[in-house]
C-alpha cells in the first residue's frame, strides 16, 4: 500500500469527520443522528433480551451471510466499474500509483466500516455467543470478503459489452431466486412452491423432455381441472377464486386501456390550455395567493370610510375585512368546520341530557364541570379557524416591502395584519358557543372567563401561524426558498401547543397549592393574564422579525 | 425432419432463415400424438401395497384424446416458455411460431425416446424401466424422492432439451452457453427443483 495513498485516505476521513459535525448544527441533521443514536442505544440497552439470540441462530447467520455474499456480487456487478471522486480521478489516475495500491486505496474506506460494523456487532451480540471475539473476527472478514467479491465484480462487469452484461444480471438473478427459495426451504420450512403443483401431471409443464410411457399413466388433465375446482382445500379454493378475480379486473383494466387507445381526439391543444391554467395556480400558491383567480370587474370597489378608527393601522384592517368579505369560499369553509365541530360538541350534550333525562343522576357540580371542557373543547376550533381564514401575512406577504413605506410602527402593522382573522375566528366561535348555550346552561363567571379566554387563544394561534408566514413570505421577497420545509411547519405546530404551556402551568400550579374551588376562579384568572402576556411578546417578536429582515433585505 | 438426429443446428439455421410454416410443427406434434396412444392406459394399474389403489374409467377413445390435448397444450407451452426466455432473459426478440416449429421439430425425439422405452421395457421384463440413472435404483418405492430426480434425468431428456437450447441459440442469435443455461435451467434444474421443494 502507498504510503502517500493511506496519508490521502487519512486526510479525507478527518475531513468527512469534520463535515458531518458542522453539519449537526442544522436541525434535520441532527434529529436524524439522534434518531440513529437512540436506535442504537435502545438496541444496546436490551442485548441481553432473548430476542437477539434468535438473530444469530445458524439458519439467521446462514441467511445474512447468503444475503452479503450474493448481495454484494450483484451490487459489484451492476456497478460495471469502480467509482471514484472526480479529484481522485484527476489525482489518482494519472499518478504514479499502480493499479493494486489504487484498488486497495478503494478498499480502505470499507475496511474501516467492516470494522466498525464489527464492533457494534461484538457490543450487541457477545452476550449471546460462545465465543464471541472469534465469531466477530469471522465476521469482520467475511465483511472484507464479500466486499473484495463486490469490487472484483465491478471490474469484471466493466469488461463485458453491454448486451452480454445485462443478460448475466438476469442469470444472477434467476440463480439468487433458487438459492432463497432453497434456503427457505431447508432452513425455515417455508414453501414457496404450493404443494398443488406436484400433483398436476408434470408432463406439460417440461414438455417436450418428457417420457412418453408416463404420460398414459398419468392423471388426466380432466381430472385434475375438476379436483382442482371441485377440491376441498382451502388455499386450492382461494386460488382459484383469487385468479378469477384477478383475471376480472385484468381484462377490465386491458380492454379499458384499449378503449383509451382508440380514442381520436386530439390531445394537445386541450392539454396545453389545462396545463398553463395548473401552472399558473401552482405560481399563485408558491407566491402565498389565493388559489381562485379573481375577475377584476366582479367587484365594486369600496372607499374607505370617513371614520378616525379607519387611519393608519385600521386602514390595513379595512383592507384585510373587505377582503374577507369577498372571500367566500374561505368564509364557507370556516362555517363549515364551524357547523361540524359545534354540531359534535352539541351531540356530546345532548347525550348527557338523554342520559339525564333516563334516570341518570349527574351533580350539578359535575355537570357544570363537564360544560365548562364542552366549551372548552370549543377553543379547539381556533385550530382549524386559523388555517381557514387566511387574511394575515399568508395572503399579504407580497406586499411585505410596500408596508415598510407605511407611516405606521412595525407592531402596529403586525396587529393590523392579525386583527382580522383573529376577530372572524371569534365570531365563528361565538356562534358555536350560542349554539351550545341553548342546550346546555351556561353561568355569567363561566361566560366572562369564556370571553377572556377565547380572544387569548385565537391571538395565540394567529401569533405562532403567522410567525410561519412572516418567515416564508420574506424568504420569498428575499428570493431564496419557495416553499417551507417539512421540518419547520412540524416545529410551527409543535409550537402553536406549547404556547399554552406557560399559562397551563400556571393554572395546575396554583390550583395543586390552592385546593379549594373558591380559587379555581384565580387560577383560571391568573392563566388568562400569563397567555395573553405571552401573546403580547409573542406579537413583539413578530414586529421585531418584520423589521429586522427587511434590514436584511437592504443588506443584500 | 430427420436431419434434427444428425444436425440439428443446421435444421434450425433453415428454421430461423425461412418463413414460419405450420406443417413444420404441426406434422411432428401430430405423429408424437399418434405415438402416444400406444401407451395409454384405460386403467392405471395398482402401486405399492401401502399405496391406495387407483383405477379410472374412461375409455380408450377418451384417454388418447386426453393425450393428444396434453401433447398439443405441451407444445404450445414449450414455444410460449421459449419465446419468454428469449424476450426477457436474452433480450431477443423473434416470433413465437418460430419458437413453436423449433419444439414441433424437437418433439420428434420424443418418437425415438418411446421406441426405446418399449424396448428397455421388453427386454428388462420391468414396466417402469427407462433409459435414466432412474434403472440402478432397484426398488422404485424405498427412496421415491431419488427415483424421482434420477427418471427426471433421462438420456432422452437431456438430448431435447440440448435440442431445445440448440434452436433457442438459432433463434435469438446468442451463443448455446447462454442459451444452454436457461434452457437446462428450467427443463432440468427447475424440475429437479419441483420434486425437492414442493
Amino acid at each position: 500500500m502507498n504510503p502517500a495513498l493511506t496519508y490521502l485516505w487519512f486526510t479525507l476521513l478527518k475531513r468527512r469527520v469534520f463535515q458531518i459535525c458542522r453539519s449537526l448544527r442544522r436541525p434535520g441533521t441532527f434529529i436524524g443522528f439522534c434518531a440513529v443514536l437512540f436506535l442504537a442505544g435502545m438496541a444496546f440497552r436490551f442485548r441481553h433480551e432473548p430476542f437477539y439470540s434468535e438473530l444469530i441462530r445458524r439458519e439467521s447467520l446462514i441467511g445474512c451471510a447468503l444475503l452479503m455474499l450474493c448481495g454484494s456480487l450483484f451490487k459489484g456487478f451492476l456497478q460495471r466499474g469502480l467509482s471514484f471522486e472526480l479529484a481522485d480521478v484527476d489525482f489518482l489516475f494519472t499518478g504514479a500509483f499502480t493499479q493494486h495500491q489504487i484498488v486497495f486505496y478503494r478498499l480502505l474506506p470499507q475496511y474501516l466500516f467492516a470494522v466498525v460494523q464489527g464492533f457494534f456487532f461484538f457490543a450487541i451480540f457477545k452476550a449471546h455467543l460462545a465465543h464471541p471475539i472469534l465469531v466477530t473476527i469471522c465476521f469482520i472478514l467475511f465483511q472484507i470478503a464479500c466486499f473484495h467479491i463486490a469490487i472484483a465484480s465491478a471490474i469484471f462487469g466493466g469488461t463485458l459489452v453491454e448486451a452480454l452484461h445485462r443478460r448475466i444480471c438476469w442469470m444472477l438473478l434467476a440463480v439468487y431466486f433458487l438459492i432463497t427459495i432453497t434456503y427457505l426451504r431447508t432452513a425455515w420450512e417455508i414453501r414457496i412452491i404450493p404443494s398443488f403443483i406436484t400433483s398436476l401431471p408434470s408432463q406439460i409443464l417440461f414438455y417436450p423432455a418428457i417420457s412418453l410411457a408416463d404420460s398414459g399413466s398419468s392423471p388426466s388433465l380432466r381430472q385434475w381441472l375438476s379436483g382442482f375446482a371441485n377440491t376441498n382445500s382451502i388455499a386450492a379454493q382461494q386460488l382459484w377464486h383469487s385468479s378469477l378475480w384477478f383475471a376480472a379486473f385484468a381484462v377490465g383494466a386491458l380492454s379499458s386501456l384499449w378503449l383509451l387507445m382508440k380514442l381520436k381526439a386530439d390531445i394537445f391543444e386541450t392539454s396545453l390550455t389545462v396545463t398553463t391554467r395548473v401552472a399558473e395556480r401552482r405560481q399563485r400558491i408558491r407566491r402565498g395567493q389565493s388559489i381562485i383567480e379573481l375577475n377584476e370587474n366582479e367587484f365594486q370597489s369600496l372607499s374607505l370610510p370617513a371614520s378616525p378608527w379607519l387611519r393608519g393601522m385600521g386602514a390595513i384592517v379595512w383592507k384585510n375585512f373587505v377582503v374577507a368579505l369577498r372571500s367566500r369560499r374561505e368564509l364557507a369553509l370556516a362555517l363549515a368546520f364551524t357547523i361540524i365541530f359545534t354540531l359534535f360538541i352539541v351531540g356530546l350534550r345532548v347525550a348527557m341530557r338523554r342520559i339525564m333525562s333516563e334516570g341518570g343522576i349527574i351533580a350539578t357540580r359535575d355537570l357544570a364541570d363537564f360544560d365548562m371542557g364542552l366549551a372548552s373543547f370549543m377553543g379547539f376550533l381556533g385550530f382549524l379557524l386559523q388555517r381557514a381564514l387566511p387574511f394575515d401575512f399568508r395572503r399579504d406577504g407580497q406586499h411585505l416591502l410596500g408596508f415598510r413605506t407605511l407611516p405606521i410602527s412595525s407592531f402596529q402593522l403586525v396587529a393590523a395584519e392579525i386583527a382580522v382573522p383573529i376577530v372572524l375566528c371569534l365570531a365563528f366561535q361565538a356562534l358555536g358557543v350560542l349554539a351550545l348555550s341553548c342546550i346546555a346552561g351556561f353561568q355569567w363567571p363561566m361566560l366572562l372567563c369564556l370571553a377572556l379566554a377565547y380572544p387569548a387563544i385565537a391571538l395565540a394561534l394567529n401569533g405562532v401561524w403567522n410567525l410561519h408566514y412572516l418567515l416564508s413570505a420574506t424568504k420569498r421577497a428575499a428570493g431564496r426558498a419557495q416553499s417551507s420545509s417539512a421540518i419547520g411547519v412540524l416545529m410551527i405546530v409543535a409550537l402553536s401547543f406549547f404556547i399554552f404551556y406557560p399559562a397551563g402551568w400556571t393554572a395546575v400550579t396554583i390550583g395543586n397549592h390552592l385546593k379549594s374551588d373558591q380559587f379555581f376562579a384565580l387560577a383560571a384568572v391568573a392563566a388568562i393574564a400569563v397567555q395573553y402576556a405571552v401573546d403580547f411578546l409573542l406579537v413583539i417578536i413578530l414586529a421585531k422579525l418584520f423589521e429586522r429582515f427587511e434590514v436584511s433585505r437592504d443588506a443584500q | 425432419m430427420f436431419n434434427i438426429f444428425v444436425s440439428p443446428g443446421e435444421v434450425f439455421g433453415e428454421i430461423a432463415a425461412q418463413p414460419s410454416r405450420l406443417a413444420t410443427w404441426l406434422v411432428p406434434t401430430t405423429l408424437v400424438c399418434l405415438v402416444a396412444t400406444a401407451y395409454v392406459h384405460p386403467e392405471v394399474s395398482s402401486h405399492a401395497d401401502n399405496s391406495p389403489q387407483n383405477i379410472s374409467s374412461h375409455s380408450h377413445f377418451i384417454a388418447a384424446l386426453d393425450s393428444c390435448l396434453g401433447i398439443f397444450l405441451g407444445t404450445l407451452w414449450c414455444a410460449f416458455a421459449l419465446w419468454l426466455i428469449g424476450r426477457f432473459c436474452l433480450k431477443t426478440r423473434f416470433s413465437i411460431l418460430k419458437s413453436l416449429e423449433i419444439t414441433g421439430l424437437a418433439s420428434t425425439i420424443l418418437i425415438l425416446s418411446a421406441i426405446v422405452t418399449g424396448l428397455l421395457s421388453t427386454v428388462s421384463g420391468d414396466g417402469h424401466a427407462r433409459p435414466a440413472l432412474s434403472i440402478f435404483l432397484n426398488n422404485k418405492y424405498s427412496h421415491p424422492v431419488a427415483y424421482a430426480i434420477l427418471d427426471a434425468l433421462n438420456v432422452f431428456n437431456i438430448w431435447i432439451t440440448t435440442v431445445l437450447a440448440i434452436g433457442l441459440a438459432k433463434l435469438s442469435g446468442v451463443s448455446v452457453k447462454e442459451c444452454a443455461f436457461w434452457v437446462f435451467g428450467y427443463w432440468l434444474v427447475v424440475r429437479v427443483g419441483l420434486i425437492l421443494l414442493a
